[in-house]
């Protein structure tokens, strides 16, 4: 008896659990399903490292925010957004979506990208005509802010896992922490 | 002795100070040299809009068209680097610039009063839209029915739907796959232009095309 009330009461709190969580979490993923981005074309070798996966590219393949998108030697790749920005890669590069969002009716708009190595194109769409300045691509030794425009951005040199991307944030946490 | 005493303690001095450079160079990320080029390209319709390049060092504002800026590495400040020509473009951005989807395109389509039937400027968009769709493989279109505010709300929100229905149709008359049009209808909440209610407004009498 007290074996199969033990029981009984370890498959009505696992199953609570379960109830409390999964709406939650079936919201979060169903959030990120659309995707951000959308990939136009790929020419030679274009991967998707997405969390612990490495993704091959191909036409209408959707992007998410956090994926980080490489190009292959003699390599290219071309993306359109749900704001209508338009981003291109040339070869042997590498580009985190940091943070990207299109939601003109809760204000939420903002694109972060890190530029790790390598070339890129962009076209800027509604996000900076509706808020300008909410546009921000990093590099390893600078950070680019957008008012609306077409850029073209180079990053040489060696890439390496952990180098910091953007310019000031560290440093400016390390002054506030100073006074 | 002295002398000797003396020497040995500034090659010690020196190697100390040569030590404490290269681990301070390797801990700011100065032993790898990172070089960001920055170019500003004109837009398709030739404006010229305005970026800021910023360093922990400095900030510079590029608002010319192909004027660029470069920073050698990291913590170094932001350089001008002048205006390029398109041959030094091409020779950077050449391969990325060809990847460069074109920017999507919206078609306006607009209806005569109370119906399906599509004004004549607008009959003659009809070959635009179908050379947009076909130069951009396009694989992600919609379609937005709007309407005027003459007629009850319930009314224009059917007649909204059945513009965007009736484009929907037109363009798979045309050949365009059905599973890349997505079709919605606002009827009329969302003008062009504001009206009291009741009032004709050729304007927001429309259906939207998006071309992606």
């Amino acid at each position: 008896m007290t074996k199969t009330t033990k029981i009984l009461k370890l498959i009505f709190f696992t199953t609570a659990i379960f109830w409390t969580i999964a709406p939650w979490s079936y919201l979060m993923a169903s959030d990120s399903i659309g995707g951000v981005a959308t990939i136009k074309n790929v020419s030679g070798d274009v991967l998707i490292e997405r969390g612990n996966e490495l993704i091959t590219a191909f036409q209408g393949f959707l992007i998410q925010e956090k994926d980080i998108l490489i190009t292959g030697k003699d390599s290219s790749t071309g993306l359109i957004f749900k704001d209508n920005s338009v981003l291109s890669m040339g070869p042997e590069s590498r580009l985190e979506i940091q943070n990207f969002a299109f939601e003109p009716a809760l204000e939420k708009l903002s694109f972060v990208a890190n530029m790790m190595q390598g070339t890129l194109t962009y076209l800027s769409g509604l996000i900076t005509k509706l808020k300008p300045e909410s546009v921000e691509f990093r590099t390893p030794s600078a950070t680019i802010g957008i008012r609306g425009t077409h850029i073209a951005i180079a990053v040489e040199g060696e890439y390496s896992q952990d180098q910091q991307m953007g310019y000031m944030e560290p440093c400016q946490e390390c002054l506030k922490k100073d006074s | 002795m002295d002398i000797s005493k003396s020497l040995y303690r500034i090659i010690i001095n020196v190697g100390l100070f040569i030590t404490i450079a290269i681990t301070g160079c390797i801990m700011t990320g100065c032993a790898t040299k990172i070089d960001t080029t920055v170019v500003l390209l004109p837009e398709p319709d030739g404006s010229v809009g305005e970026i800021t390049v910023s360093t922990q060092a400095n900030k510079e504002i590029l608002n010319k068209s192909y004027e660029s800026a470069r920073v050698e590495k990291a913590g170094k400040s932001v350089e001008k680097g002048g205006v390029l020509n398109l041959d030094e473009v091409q020779e950077k951005f050449g391969v990325a610039l060809a990847a460069q989807p074109l920017p999507p395109v919206v078609f306006i389509l607009y209806f005569q009063s109370g119906g399906t039937e599509l004004t004549d400027e607008s009959k003659a968009l009809i070959p635009d839209i179908m050379e947009s769709i076909n130069n951009r493989q396009s694989t992600d279109i919609s379609v937005v029915g709007h309407t005027d505010r003459v007629g009850t709300t319930e009314k224009n929100w059917q007649l909204s739907m059945e513009r965007a229905g009736f484009v929907v149709e037109m363009l798979i008359s045309r050949g365009v796959k059905e599973s890349i049009i997505e079709q919605s209808s606002h009827g009329e909440s969302n003008p062009i232009i504001e009206t009291e209610d009741e009032v004709a407004e050729p304007r927001n009498r429309r259906v939207e095309v998006m071309v992606r």
